[in-house]
C-alpha cells in the first residue's frame, strides 16, 4: 500500500466529528445547528468549535436568519467543501482497493 | 526481518479495515442527511381539514349512495394533493431549497405506485355498473393502499410515517374483514362518507396535530 495516500488525506477532514459533520452536510443542501447537534449528539460548544475550524478552512459557510420568531442557524458546505470532502471519500476508496488487490 | 514484514502487512489491513468503516460511516451518515425534512405537520393539518370539509359537504347534500361516491372523492384527493403540493413547494421556497430535491424525489416514487393503484381502483369504481359499486369496500382498499403508501414513504421521512402507514392498513384490513364477513351491519353505503371522514379527515388532522404539539425549537444554540 502506497503511505503517500495517507499522507494525503485531509487533516481538517480527518477528524472524526469533522469528517462527521461533513458527510451529513454533503447529504443534503443544508442543516440547522440543532438537526447537526441532535444527530450526532455532540454539544453545543464541541460543535461549535468544529464548525468554526471547518468554516476557517472554507469547507463549511454558516447563516443566520428568523424562522417563526426564532433563530436559525443554517450549515451548508461550500464548494471547496465539496471537493474536500469528494476527494477525502476518493482517498479512502482507494485505500480499500490497494488493500484489496495486495491480498 | 520477517517481524517487520508481518508488522507492515498487519498495519495494512488494519488501515484498510479503518478506511472501510470510515466509509460505511460516511454512507450512513449522508443517508441519514438525506432523509426529507420538510415541516409534515402543516400538510397533514390541511390534508385532513380538507377531508373533514368535503365529509361534511357530502353528507350536508346527501349524496349517500355508491353512484357519485368514487368520482366525488377522486376529486377530493386530487385538490387536496395539489394543495399539499404547494405547501411543500412554499416551504421549499421559504428556505431557498429545491422543490424537487433528491429527498422529495424518493417519497414521490416511493408513493406513487400505491397511490396510482387507488387511482385505477376509483377509476374502475366509475366504469362499474351502478348496481355493482360498492362504496364500503372501496374505501376499505383505499385506506390499505394510503396506509401503505406512507409506510413507503416513511423509510425516507422521520416522525412517525410509518407508523401511521401501519394504522391506516391495519383500519382498512379490519373494515375490510368485517365488512366482507358481514360482522359490522353500521358499515352501510349511508355511511361511507363518514368512514372516508374520519379515515382520510380526522387521521391526517390529529397526526399533524400532534407533530405541531410536539416539534422541537429549530434551534438552541
Amino acid at each position: 500500500m502506497n503511505p503517500d495516500t495517507f499522507q494525503q488525506l485531509d487533516k481538517v477532514i480527518h477528524e472524526k466529528s469533522r469528517m462527521a459533520i461533513t458527510s451529513m452536510l454533503a447529504g443534503s443542501p443544508g442543516l440547522s445547528f440543532t438537526e447537526l447537534r441532535n444527530s450526532l449528539k455532540m454539544t453545543d460548544g464541541n460543535l461549535t468549535t468544529h464548525i468554526r475550524m471547518l468554516q476557517k478552512s472554507g469547507y463549511v459557510s454558516v447563516s443566520k436568519s428568523f424562522r417563526e420568531n426564532r433563530p436559525l442557524t443554517t450549515c451548508a458546505l461550500t464548494v471547496s467543501g465539496t471537493r474536500a470532502f469528494n476527494d477525502y471519500v476518493t482517498l479512502l476508496e482507494r485505500i480499500v482497493k490497494q488493500a484489496q488487490r495486495s491480498k | 526481518m520477517l517481524a517487520r514484514l508481518y508488522f507492515v502487512s498487519q498495519s495494512e489491513s488494519v488501515n484498510a479495515n479503518w478506511a472501510e468503516e470510515n466509509l460505511n460511516t460516511i454512507r450512513c451518515l449522508m443517508e441519514q442527511a438525506s432523509v426529507y425534512r420538510r415541516a409534515m405537520a402543516p400538510v397533514a393539518i390541511v390534508v385532513g381539514l380538507i377531508g373533514l370539509a368535503a365529509t361534511g359537504l357530502a353528507q350536508t347534500v346527501d349524496w349517500a349512495g355508491p353512484g357519485r361516491f368514487a368520482g366525488y372523492w377522486l376529486g377530493v384527493a386530487f385538490v387536496a394533493a395539489m394543495v399539499a403540493l404547494l405547501l411543500i413547494r412554499q416551504q421549499a421556497l421559504n428556505s431557498k431549497e429545491n422543490f424537487w430535491s433528491p429527498p422529495t424525489r424518493h417519497v414521490a416514487q416511493a408513493m406513487i405506485p400505491l397511490l396510482i393503484a387507488g387511482l385505477g381502483l376509483g377509476l374502475l369504481e366509475i366504469l362499474n355498473q351502478p348496481d355493482a359499486r360498492d362504496s364500503i369496500r372501496l374505501t376499505a382498499l383505499w385506506i390499505i393502499l394510503y396506509g401503505g403508501a406512507l409506510h413507503a414513504a416513511g423509510f425516507f421521512m422521520r416522525r412517525g410515517i410509518r407508523l401511521l402507514g401501519w394504522i391506516f392498513v391495519i383500519i382498512g384490513s379490519l373494515c375490510l374483514c368485517f365488512y366482507e364477513l358481514e360482522q359490522t351491519p353500521w358499515l352501510n353505503e349511508k355511511h361511507a362518507h363518514l368512514l372516508m371522514g374520519w379515515a382520510f379527515g380526522a387521521n391526517n388532522l390529529m397526526y399533524g396535530l400532534y407533530l405541531k404539539l410536539t416539534s422541537e425549537p429549530l434551534d438552541a444554540e
